[in-house]
């Protein structure tokens, strides 16, 4: 058979608890041995196939329970991270508390990664064009990461370094991903592309108080280097705008604030005329809904 | 390493190598080599099985991910010497020309419609979109999608 269809693998463990994780980790000293974590392994996998990754010896992270359902804490939805695209957006708790979350994981790809993909994979992989960083960077969402002797919370805002530089270090595993919901909530999300991963992203999070806009958050990615989280935008910038040309002045401004890429979608000035169209169109939406709501 | 599955409803034990896909095992050990190897970087859809009746790249799969799992390839479709009405559907339409990407045409629609007949037009347009053709124009195979989806509904009641 042509193509690359045996892997070079030499070892699959399968740990049941996190402590197992590290516990391999700290046995093996082999400076040649190279862990590498995985769930549904679509991400690393294929890069593997392609010669980017030393995948001889994987770690199957799928029988450790902790990472695995979602579950409703007052305000916060949290996610297994070995969740698959496909359990999150047919979780009957998702469509209740984050429908639009629901509907970012059920655009991805095709329907087949989203079979096996999971949440967790996805943001420790760090692609520049993932599907969900601008969502859950603009949410204010955060990971829970075990790291050999426990816990520790990091916000989805500054996750990423570069592309595909996720800031874990050896041994550390994203197990829960902490979403903020609640019905006073608003989140839209823009997703713009040609091919199955999008060109950009942008999403737009607005929290209310009665009728007041308490807060406002606006994250694009995709066309840029990481998932970046705009300064100009909060909600006295979303309060101040009074028509569409306010609209347009205010996603003008925002676009200026990121760092494009420079790749297949093409070069960053292109990048920064389609990030202020489609942070326009996110805005305009997100305000139209926060005025119904506030009306 | 060893790994045990049922394929096509029939248990299976394999030895095979720790990094083989569930696409190799099923051509070169199993003999069942409707999924074919294209892109090899899960986009095209032509080696579509279903795994726990969910739909998957079989070529970036390994096979010992698929422990436990049931698996259903093309050649399992057909019973008792009849033809799955997908199948039928995709004979009635003219819904292939080079055949190459049809048995994963196919596998993605059993997996659309067993899980619901209540999609759209776009719906199944959308779902059907992951897995590409080279031949067809895409017509033959969306309506042959929309008549197997009406079909079952028209069977199973619903609208």
């Amino acid at each position: 058979m042509n193509g690359n269809q045996i892997l070079e693998v030499e070892s699959i463990y399968r740990p049941s608890s996190l402590p197992e994780v590290s516990e391999l980790f700290s046995q093996v000293r082999n400076p040649d041995i190279e862990f590498a974590l995985y769930a549904g392994g679509t991400e690393l996998l294929q890069a593997a196939k392609l010669g980017f990754v030393d995948a001889r010896h994987l770690v199957d992270l799928k029988g450790i329970d902790k990472l695995h359902g979602t579950v409703l804490d007052t305000d916060e939805l949290i996610i297994g991270a070995t969740s698959t695209y496909h359990e999150v957006c047919s979780s009957a708790q998702v469509r209740r508390s984050a429908p639009a979350f629901g509907t970012v994981c059920a655009q991805i790809a095709n329907p087949r990664v989203r079979s096996v993909g999971t949440l967790g994979g996805n943001l420790c992989f760090g692609d520049p064009h993932s599907d969900l960083a601008s969502f859950v960077v603009a949410c204010g969402a955060t990971v829970e990461i075990w790291r050999g002797d426990g816990f520790i919370s990091r916000p989805l805002d500054g996750f990423w370094s570069g592309p595909y530089q996720a800031e874990l270090g050896p041994g550390d595993v994203v197990t829960t991903v902490h979403l903020p919901v609640g019905p006073d909530v608003v989140v839209e999300h823009t997703r713009h592309g040609v091919r199955e991963r999008p060109s950009v992203t942008c999403t737009c999070f607005v929290r209310l108080e009665g009728q007041n806009t308490c807060e406002a958050r606006l994250a694009l990615a995709g066309a840029t280097i990481v998932p970046s989280l705009s300064v100009a935008f909060d909600a006295c910038a979303l309060d101040s705008i009074e028509d569409s040309v306010g609209i347009d002045e205010l996603a003008h401004t925002v676009a200026t604030e990121f760092q494009y890429s420079e790749d297949l979608d093409g070069p960053a000035e292109f990048k920064k005329q389609l990030a202020a169209t489609t942070i326009g169109r996110t805005v305009e939406r997100s305000r139209r809904r926060v005025c119904e709501r506030q009306s | 390493m060893r790994t045990t599955c049922v394929v096509n409803a029939t248990g299976v034990d394999i030895e095979h190598e720790a990094g083989e896909t569930l696409l190799s095992v099923l051509r070169a050990r199993l003999g069942l080599t409707g999924a074919k190897l294209s892109c090899d970087m899960q986009v095209c859809g032509v080696c579509t099985v279903l795994v726990d009746d969910l739909p998957v790249s079989s070529c970036t799969l390994l096979f010992a991910d698929c422990a436990g799992g049931r698996i259903r390839t093309v050649e399992g479709l057909a019973a008792d010497g009849k033809l799955h009405p997908v199948q039928k559907a995709f004979l009635s339409y003219n819904a292939f020309q080079c055949g190459y990407c049809t048995p994963g045409q196919i596998m993605t629609c059993v997996a659309l419609l067993e899980h619901g007949t209540h999609f759209t037009y776009e719906q199944v347009t959308e779902y059907l979109s992951g897995t590409l053709c080279r031949c067809t124009g895409y017509l033959p195979i969306r309506a042959a999608a929309e008549a197997a989806r009406s079909t079952a509904a028209t069977t199973s009641g619903e609208k």
